[in-house]
């Protein structure tokens, strides 16, 4: 790991502490890293450890807890060695002793001291063992317990931290690929959709609406899941509003740039079919001046009418197929949408 | 080593490095691991709370090009280290005594 993420990634574990706490951490661990050779930089940091739990042994110290992160389950000697229950120790620690060796005399000390040299290195070890079993570690015992309790906590909220986090990247993923989605959608859809701007706009008005609907749902759930970071969540809404406005309004465009264009093809089929027959009535004008003109403009009107009849026939086909089919994946992506966004409710 | 220190022995390993010269961190760091076995990023947090609690100054020296931050002990880091060297004294004391005098008996 290199200086600048370090200190980053320190900072970032120092979030929640006042400016000048964390300017002065950064400031002493920066300085830290001056002392140390180029070379050796690297190799530092790695000694000094995961930047988070360095972050947490400060906070910690400071009476702030550590940062709610999963992985911040804290390392128990050092930790307790910092924490103000355990500064308490060694003074406990004194007193059970001087209840234990107030009754010694003081000049077993001198011949203590001769016996240091005469003794095999076992015996100490044997006497301190009974110690141990004299109650003096207890103390110590409930400080690690108090610390083990810690990371359920941690663990608890860890969780709806990481329910954020993994809500947040999934809104970042789908707006950009949303993004990506129409612009090619909006590419191909220009031409018809500058026919239909109005309706596409209304309908893209309606889309925002389900689709604010739909965060505000994905939004409440989320809420109940991160508790206070609710409000998190209200403004990753509020300030990718206008990344899927543009998304959605993109989506619909397209969508009713089509249906212009099937409705166009239906209309131009029955405007063939009115010309050839307005073309007809007016050939048999013709028939009694000049007959063979007549023929050739009925012959003509005939295939104009049946020309658009087909016209007409294809459109109203496709459009009767097309716009269910449509609506349905519409319905369905919606669906699928909130559903992901939802947590799969 | 086996024997769990505490809190206290760190402050009054720090507090003595620093009453012999006033000296900067990376050094501080070294000396207390020299002698306890602390991971680097303990020292911090302890610097910081003697600084607080006005056992330890600090001030700001330039040295090759950068800053260096240097601690200083304070009259009152003086009288706590003087009641740690003493608690100590009795703490060995004590531990010797039994450690080392029941034994003989």
């Amino acid at each position: 790991m290199k200086r600048e993420e370090f200190l980053a990634r320190l900072e970032q574990g120092l979030a929640g502490l006042g400016e000048e706490e964390r300017g002065e951490a950064l400031k002493f661990y920066n300085e830290y890293l001056d002392e140390v050779g180029p070379g050796q930089e690297e190799q530092e940091i790695a000694r000094l450890g995961d930047p988070r739990r360095v972050a947490n042994i400060i906070r910690a110290n400071l009476g702030m807890g550590p940062a709610p992160r999963a992985d911040d389950a804290p390392d128990a000697p050092e930790t307790a060695s910092v924490t103000k229950a355990a500064a308490q120790q060694p003074e406990l620690v004194l007193e059970g002793l001087e209840k234990q060796t107030s009754s010694v005399r003081p000049q077993l000390e001198e011949a203590g001291k001769e016996q240091i040299d005469q003794q095999s290195g076992c015996a100490p070890a044997l006497s301190l063992e009974q110690k141990a079993d004299s109650g003096q570690p207890e103390p110590k015992q409930g400080d690690m317990q108090q610390e083990a309790q810690q990371p359920g906590n941690d663990s608890t909220r860890a969780g709806a931290g990481a329910a954020a986090q993994d809500t947040m990247n999934y809104v970042r993923e789908a707006a950009g690929a949303a993004a990506q989605a129409a612009r090619e959608a909006w590419k191909s859809a220009q031409p018809h959709v500058q026919a239909t701007a109005s309706s596409a706009y209304e309908a893209a008005q309606a889309s925002v609406k389900t689709g604010a609907h739909n965060a505000a749902a994905a939004c409440d759930n989320a809420r109940n899941r991160m508790g206070a970071n609710g409000v998190l969540c209200m403004i990753i809404i509020v300030l990718t509003f206008p990344l899927w406005i543009s998304v959605l309004g993109g989506l619909f465009g397209a969508l009713f740039g089509l249906i212009g264009g099937l409705c166009g093809l239906v209309l131009g089929g029955f405007g063939v079919i009115l010309g050839g027959a307005l073309a007809l009535v007016r050939s048999l004008t013709l028939l009694v001046t000049a007959p063979a003109d007549a023929m050739m403009n009925i012959g003509i009107s005939l295939l104009c009418v049946a020309l658009g009849s087909v016209l007409a026939g294809i459109g109203v086909a496709i459009v009767q197929k097309l716009v269910p089919w449509v609506f349905g994946l519409i319905g369905r992506l919606v669906k699928w949408v909130s559903e992901k966004v939802g947590g799969g409710r | 080593m086996a024997f769990n220190t505490g809190a206290a022995l760190l402050d009054a390993l720090v507090l003595s490095i620093v009453s012999d010269e006033s000296t900067y961190g990376y050094k501080i760091t070294q000396d207390v691991r020299a002698v306890m076995d602390v991971s680097e990023s303990t020292l911090y947090p302890v610097l910081r709370r003697l600084q607080k609690e006005a056992c330890l100054d600090t001030y700001d020296r330039a040295f090759a090009g950068r800053n260096r931050r240097y601690y200083s002990i304070t009259e009152k880091g003086c009288e706590q280290l003087e009641e740690y060297r003493r608690q100590w004294r009795e703490y060995e004391r004590k531990v010797n005594t039994v450690l080392f005098g029941e034994a003989q008996v």
